[in-house]
Parts: C-alpha cells; structure tokens; sequence
C-alpha cells in the first residue's frame, strides 16, 4: 500500500514528518511577526502606561496622551509594575491615578498605586502620561496643562526632588 | 452528495475547509497590514518629535534672531510646556516662551500649549541674546503660526 522510492524506501510517512516540521516552521516565523506588530496596536492599559513612561522619563514636563485603551473588569493600572519595567524609575516614583474618573466608582483606588477597573462592561479611556521633578509636577499639570490638582491623588513622589511620573486616565 | 460538495480523492469533502482556510489568511494578512500602518505611524511621529527637538536645539545654538521654521511636523495630542523645551534646550524655563494658534490647540501663553488632537503643522522657532543674569538667551516658539 505505501508509496515506495526509486531506492525501494517507504516515504510518505518522511514526506509528513517534513510537511509536519515545515508547518511548524512557518507558524513559529507568523506568531513571531505577529508578536511584533500587534505591540504597535496596543491596547491594553497597563502595557500602554509602561510604553509611554518609558518614552517620557527623558522629557520633563511634557503632557503625552496614549490612544484609546480598553479596561475590561478586573484590569488595573499598578505603579510598582510600571516603575520596575521601566529599569529606570524606583517604585516610588511613579503614580496612578483615576484622573477625569477620579470620582467614577468603576475606577477604584487599591491600596497604594493600584487602579483597579470594576465595571461590568468594557470601556475604552485614553492615558495621560507627565513626568516632571516631583517639586514641580503639580505646577505643571495644573498651572500650564490647566488640570485639575485631583490628578495627582495621593502620589507619593509629589514634592520630591527626583523624577516623578504620573499615569492618569483620562476620557476618550 | 457528490453534486453539492467537491470531494476529495480520500472521500472527504474539502470546499469548507477551503474557505476556513482562506478566511485564516486574509484576517492574518489583515493583522498584519493594520499591524504594518501603526507601525508606520509610530515612526513618523517618533521623527517629526526628533524635528522639533533638534530644531530647538539648533535655534538655541544660533540666537541670531532670525525665524526657524520647520514645516510638516506631526504634532501628538498632549502638551508642551516651556520647561520642557527648556529642559531640551539647556535653558531656564523662564527663557523660553510659547504660543499656537488654531483650534487643534489650547494655548497658555507663554508657559504651555495643548494639543487637543493630532495633527500636522509648522512649528517656529526664535532665538536671541537677552544678555540678563537670568536668561542669557531667549528663545520664542510659535505652533501653526509664523511672527508678524
């Protein structure tokens, strides 16, 4: 019944395990692309707050805004996280915040910077990044940008001397 | 049977798997070029933020008064304050003054401008010597909007 080579061989068994190393192949090659490219459509909020941190330690002052990003219940936003994958920043120097949602109820404040999503359903916000002096960060973000001091909430680096970098989430 | 679907030399029918496959590739194919765009997005305003800053830089180095402009440049939504120009420019925020016109942008003159959206502008730049304790030089930068 088997197919059999000009050496008298059996080969459609090697002819599948070939095709079977090949598929495997091609499907390593797509998910590796694939990893990369779907990293610029990003849209999960705690990923997108480190991308932005990262690209705003070296610009003081300066007010980034993220494009949209989906909470669904149970995501949350952690400080300690960001800080770390920074390899830049202290864990005391980043904070989040609720921002424009500071007084939504879906957004709550756990513990000591942990925002927290709860709402039943999915909801897409944007992310405010600012990264100043810790002397200056509020002066910053209400005097120039005309935010609101709420913002801040209870950010520990708020009035240190060292870099500061806040994570707010603000309204699509 | 034989009349509604292809059949295979094995017997299977494969039209559905045909068409499950062909769908596979072209979201794979869609991923991928969406994935491609945003990509290619994220490298323009990576260059046009590389063009302001180093067109900052430059006016700073020649404080002749003359007017850098620096067309095309892709601004994010977000903000600029003097102190962060300051901070690029090796200034005092104070020696440094902003303001934009048009309605993509919110302007605190001198201190700050917000982006409201993103968008595509002019940015223009101009440096003189102040010659003060404080300000040794003074650099003016102006969004979507020349000098008169």
């Amino acid at each position: 019944m088997r197919f059999l080579g000009q050496s008298g061989q059996a080969f459609d068994v090697f002819k599948l395990l070939i095709a079977a190393v090949v598929a495997l192949a091609i499907l390593g090659i797509l998910f590796g692309i694939l990893r990369n490219v779907m990293v610029g459509v990003q849209t999960e909020p705690q990923a997108k707050a480190i991308e932005f941190v990262k690209s705003s330690i070296n610009s003081i002052g300066e007010l980034k805004v993220t494009d949209t990003v989906t909470f669904s219940a149970g995501k949350s936003l952690n400080a300690r996280t960001i800080a770390i994958e920074t390899r830049q920043l202290a864990e005391d120097q980043v904070c989040v915040s609720g921002g424009d949602f500071a007084d939504d109820e879906s957004f709550k404040v756990v513990g000591q910077g942990i925002v927290v999503y709860s709402g039943k359903s999915d909801r897409t916000t944007k992310l405010a990044v600012v990264c100043d002096y810790g002397d200056r960060i509020e002066k910053t973000l209400t005097e120039d940008y005309g935010k609101d001091s709420s913002w801040l909430g209870e950010c520990g680096c708020s009035g240190q001397e060292d870099r500061c970098c806040l994570v707010a989430i603000v309204r699509n | 049977m034989a009349l509604l679907f292809h059949v295979g030399q094995r017997g299977q029918a494969f039209e559905a798997f045909k068409l499950l496959i062909g769908a596979i590739l072209a979201l794979l194919i869609l991923m991928i070029i969406l994935g491609a765009v945003q990509q290619l997005r994220g490298l323009e305003d990576k260059i046009s933020y590389d063009k302001l800053v180093q067109a900052a830089q430059s006016a700073r180095k020649q404080p002749n008064g003359q007017v850098l402009k620096v067309e095309d440049i892709i601004l994010k939504e977000g903000g600029y304050s003097s102190a962060s120009f300051a901070d690029k420019m090796n200034l005092r925020p104070e020696c440094v003054s902003l303001d934009a016109f048009g309605q993509a942008f919110s302007s605190n003159a001198p201190v700050a401008v917000t982006v409201n959206q993103r968008m595509l502008t002019s940015v223009y730049y101009r440096c003189s010597i102040a010659g003060s304790q404080d300000c040794e030089v003074e650099c003016e930068i102006k969004f979507g909007k020349g000098f008169d």
